[in-house]
């Protein structure tokens, strides 16, 4: 397929599997909230297999491990009618999917894809454990971007490591990383070491558990009435500010 | 919200209302009482029925001045904190806080700032002895007799009233100086919070009555003895023919006993050796000394269950050798200490407690002169839980027990420790006077002492504020930054002392050197010696110091008319400050009244001319300047936006306009600009 995104993707026409998947598929085999399914139901208008990078096609050979095993990895295209509840749809997608998945949401002139990091759940043959999931913001075919464009070209299928399905999906991880990165700094930049690569991580959740915290100092200091702390709570959001800036730099 | 700037009124002028407050805290509990602001106390009775006393016969403790102590404590005080930055080391930077006044007025000041934020409080109040100066408090009014009074002192060091022992109401005079105190500093304990306070057996008794009575029976926590110096000065008085008093006391109680979770671990710690010195010099028997050299070939022997039906594996060991510390010191050609120290982890001694496990262990194996250790899991105690190994020797099955139980190896020393109980026995109190490098006649307590105290009570994010209200020279703020030097805390002192005029005698005695001559009261001595202490610690930089304020009256005038020239009167009220009172002044007199700390990050900016105070990281800007034209205005207004904060509030003076134009007009462009609070004062 040359359409957006998969020009930039560059999967190999092997891997082609573009079969349309039910929704009545997820309701039976996931575990879905009477909320979930009202959004899956009116968010979501059709789903596509478009790929999978799997051995046969590829040569990338498989991985076993003792938890989990990379057999393959499934390209899930799902057309949205509407875009409020993405981040929680990309959550039930990865956890219904025993597979390492990138998914791509398509709006009209836009997607957005997401990777995560699951474990199989041990006790629960079907499900996965999400470690961590990340969704982008719109991706626009024009890619006028800088940042959105670096990280579509470094989303290439050969860009990524080659050694086995594991270490190819990881590829695809420090992208959404450097990704995530990107948008505080609007540098795209990918660290050559790994040294590097986990600095960068431990950077950017320093940054988000900053966020997160002023986030809900803010909620606090709305709840509160008495003047004086409000004003310790003002006090205490400004120091964090500034450490969110320092993080920011690290970057 | 308002066109207008709401002006200051009298209330204003004044510390929080407790009982206003109380009022409103019954309210909540019981609304059916409170009508009209009043309290119904016959619907109050009927509410509380059961529970009324009746008999004119009852449990309490009460003394003459008891309602009135009371009713001092919860009147509003009229006084307000000035700051001084001169006199204090890094003003901007520091929290720790040193504030010179009459505690009690202070500790009503600090009662919105403060209320439920101190996790200790430590006091060494003047244990009534005889010759304590007891300052007296006036019922009419307490400021106006604190700024007069301290200045007055006789030569021979004679405070303005000492409380001697002949005097007929002697106990009563020093309960009504710590009712009320007691009273004000309990509303500043968080309800975790714990109070200590030093006393000896003249007051003991009192003090735990009147703690019982202000904080609570139930959240009594400990009676601690201490071993003090030997009292000195025993000439007349009859105390030659008592025995020499060496203990003194340390009451502790919690705010809320169900708020207070438990005292942290704190061992007594002191070198083993020294330690068995001394047990052997009381004539005890040591016994940790042998060390289990191999414990030869272990076989399976059996599997016994507990009482709880787990399993108990016993092993057989054949060939184990015992040898005794003098024995392998001897071989190895070493010392018995270096010994200890090379076999610590086997060093052990038997013991025959009996155990069901050990009753066990004998039923299942024999009466001979033979070895088995066992592998279980405990259900309580230290090892529960865990696979727990535990040795057994000789014919009646002796538990071995490991000196590394009771004692530790710490950088190639072995250290004895013991969890800490009621008695603390091992200060040093002959080194103290050399403590901080300042002599201090009145009684310095060892800084070790109240460390203890700090790490008892300490959160786990060191970051607690340790009130001292009789501060003295300063030992508790001494402690703390001593505390925080060592684990990295960021804990912070509040410290207040009485600027108590030192006699001519004990000046010329201990401050008469050149660089002590500046001294004229205990104040004085208590910033000199955190001054020097500083010196040995590097790792807190700029947070090293203290601020200082001054209790003064009020800077706001209050309406003292005098009617035989009404016309100054008025005049007088239309600049309502008092003119000798500095911007900085009434900028922290306006952060007490809205409950703000003292250490709030303040920045003094000029803004279109004028000075203005910008508080709490642009939450609350401050401008005193008289004159003010719409440039200031405009000119906080884009300050703010600049920091932008999460709320915002401006003040005023009402006087500080330039004319009636420019005050309508400021309210519009602040309120332009998102600001909705606007004060004057």
């Amino acid at each position: 397929m040359k359409q957006f995104p998969y020009a930039y993707l560059n999967i190999p026409e092997k891997c082609l599997i573009d079969k349309r998947v039910y929704k009545k598929l997820f309701f039976e085999n996931a575990k879905l909230t009477v909320t979930d399914k009202k959004w899956f139901t009116k968010d979501i208008d059709t789903i596509h297999w478009a790929y999978s990078v799997k051995p046969s096609a590829t040569l990338i050979p498989a991985l076993k491990e003792k938890h989990y095993s990379y057999d393959e990895i499934a390209v899930i295209e799902v057309e949205l009618k509407n875009d409020d509840h993405s981040k929680r749809l990309a959550d039930i997608i990865h956890r219904a999917i025993p597979y390492p998945l990138l998914i791509s949401f398509k709006g009209a002139d836009w997607v957005r894809l997401s990777v995560a990091d699951k474990r199989f759940n041990l006790a629960d043959n079907q499900a996965a454990t999400l470690d961590e999931y990340w969704v982008t913001d719109r991706l626009y075919a024009d890619a006028a971007n800088k940042v959105d464009d670096a990280f579509l070209k470094q989303m290439d299928y050969d860009r990524q490591p080659r050694l086995n399905v594991k270490r190819f999906y990881k590829g695809w991880i420090e992208a959404f990383i450097s990704y995530n990165t990107a948008l505080i700094t609007g540098v795209y930049s990918l660290p050559d070491s790994q040294e590097l690569k986990q600095k960068q991580v431990e950077a950017l959740n320093k940054y988000r558990k900053l966020e997160q915290e002023i986030t809900d100092l803010r909620t606090k200091l709305k709840k509160r009435e008495a003047f004086n702390e409000q004003v310790k709570l003002n006090v205490d959001i400004k120091k964090l500010e500034k450490q969110l800036m320092q993080t920011a730099k690290q970057l | 919200m308002s066109d207008t700037i709401p002006p200051l009124t009298e209330k204003d002028g004044e510390s929080k209302d407790l009982v206003a407050e109380n009022v409103e805290k019954l309210k909540q509990l019981f609304p059916e009482i409170v009508t009209d602001g009043k309290v119904d106390f016959e619907t109050l009775q009927e509410v509380l029925g059961e529970f009324k006393e009746e008999s004119q016969e009852r449990y309490s403790f009460t003394w003459n001045g008891k309602s009135k102590a009371r009713k001092l404590a919860m009147t509003p005080s009229r006084g307000t904190l000035r700051p001084a930055p001169d006199e204090s080391v890094n003003w901007d930077s520091t929290e720790h806080l040193f504030i010179e006044g009459d505690n009690l007025e202070v500790l009503k000041l600090l009662q919105r700032s403060y209320h439920g934020k101190v996790k200790m409080i430590y006091i060494d109040p003047p244990y009534n002895t005889g010759g304590d100066f007891i300052y007296r408090d006036d019922y009419k009014d307490n400021l106006k007799n604190y700024l007069r009074s301290t200045g007055q002192v006789d030569e021979e060091g004679k405070k303005l009233s000492s409380n001697p022992e002949y005097n007929g109401r002697y106990h009563t005079d020093w309960l009504n100086m710590m009712y009320p105190r007691l009273l004000l500093s309990r509303e500043l304990l968080k309800d975790d919070g714990v109070i200590f306070i030093s006393i000896d057996d003249n007051e003991v008794q009192n003090l735990k009555k009147l703690c019982d009575e202000v904080i609570g029976e139930d959240n009594f926590l400990n009676l601690i003895s201490v071993k003090a110096k030997p009292s000195s000065g025993a000439s007349g008085g009859g105390e030659d023919k008592r025995l020499k008093k060496n203990v003194e006391f340390l009451l502790c109680y919690t705010k809320d006993r169900n708020s207070f979770s438990k005292f942290n671990d704190v061992y007594e710690e002191r070198n083993l050796f020294s330690f068995i010195e001394e047990y052997r010099e009381e004539g005890k028997s040591w016994k940790y000394t042998r060390v289990l050299y191999s414990l030869g070939d272990k076989s399976y022997f059996t599997t016994v269950k507990d009482g709880s039906g787990n399993d108990i594996k016993i092993f057989k060991h054949e060939d184990v050798e015992f040898k005794t510390i003098k024995e392998l010191a001897d071989s190895d050609n070493i010392t018995e200490e270096e010994a200890y120290i090379k076999y610590f982890d086997r060093v052990f001694r038997d013991t025959n407690a009996q155990s069901s496990i050990r009753q066990r262990v004998i039923e299942a194996t024999d009466d001979k002169d033979t070895f088995y250790s066992i592998e279980y899991m405990p259900i309580s105690g230290r090892n529960k839980g865990e696979i727990t190994t535990l040795y057994y020797k000789g014919r009646n099955k002796d538990l071995i027990a490991w000196l590394s139980d009771v004692a530790d190896k710490n950088n190639g020393e072995l250290i004895k420790r013991e969890k800490l109980g009621t008695l603390w026995d091992n200060f040093n109190w002959n080194n103290i006077s050399k403590e901080g490098s300042i002599k201090y006649p009145n009684g310095k307590k060892p800084i070790s002492f109240i460390r203890r105290m700090i790490e008892l009570t300490s959160s786990e994010s060191k970051d607690d504020i340790i009130l001292d209200f009789f501060a003295g020279s300063g030992s508790t703020a001494h402690a703390t930054i001593d505390l925080n030097e060592e684990d990295g805390g960021l804990r912070r002192s509040l410290s207040i002392q009485l600027p108590e005029i030192i006699s001519k005698k004990d000046k010329k005695k201990y401050y008469s050197d050149e660089e002590l001559k500046h001294i004229e009261t205990v104040a004085d001595v208590f910033k000199e010696r955190l001054i020097r202490s500083f010196k040995k610690y590097e790792r807190q930089g700029k947070n090293l110091g203290f601020k200082v304020f001054k209790l003064d009256s009020t800077n706001i005038k209050p309406w003292e008319p005098n009617y035989d020239n009404l016309q100054a009167s008025i005049e007088a009220v239309i600049e309502n400050s008092k003119p000798d009172r500095a911007e900085s002044d009434v900028l922290y007199e306006i952060l007490l009244k809205y409950g703000l700390d003292l250490a709030l990050p303040i920045e003094v900016k000029e803004i279109g001319g004028s000075k203005v105070f910008v508080a709490g990281s642009g939450a609350l800007f401050i401008c005193l300047a008289p004159n003010i034209d719409l440039n200031v205005v405009e000119g906080i207004a884009k300050l703010k936006e600049e920091l932008e904060p999460e709320l915002t509030r401006v003040v005023f003076r009402d006087s500080g306009f330039k004319d009636d134009m420019v005050k309508t007009n400021a309210v519009q462009i602040l309120k332009q600009h998102g600001i909705e609070d606007v004060r004057s004062i």
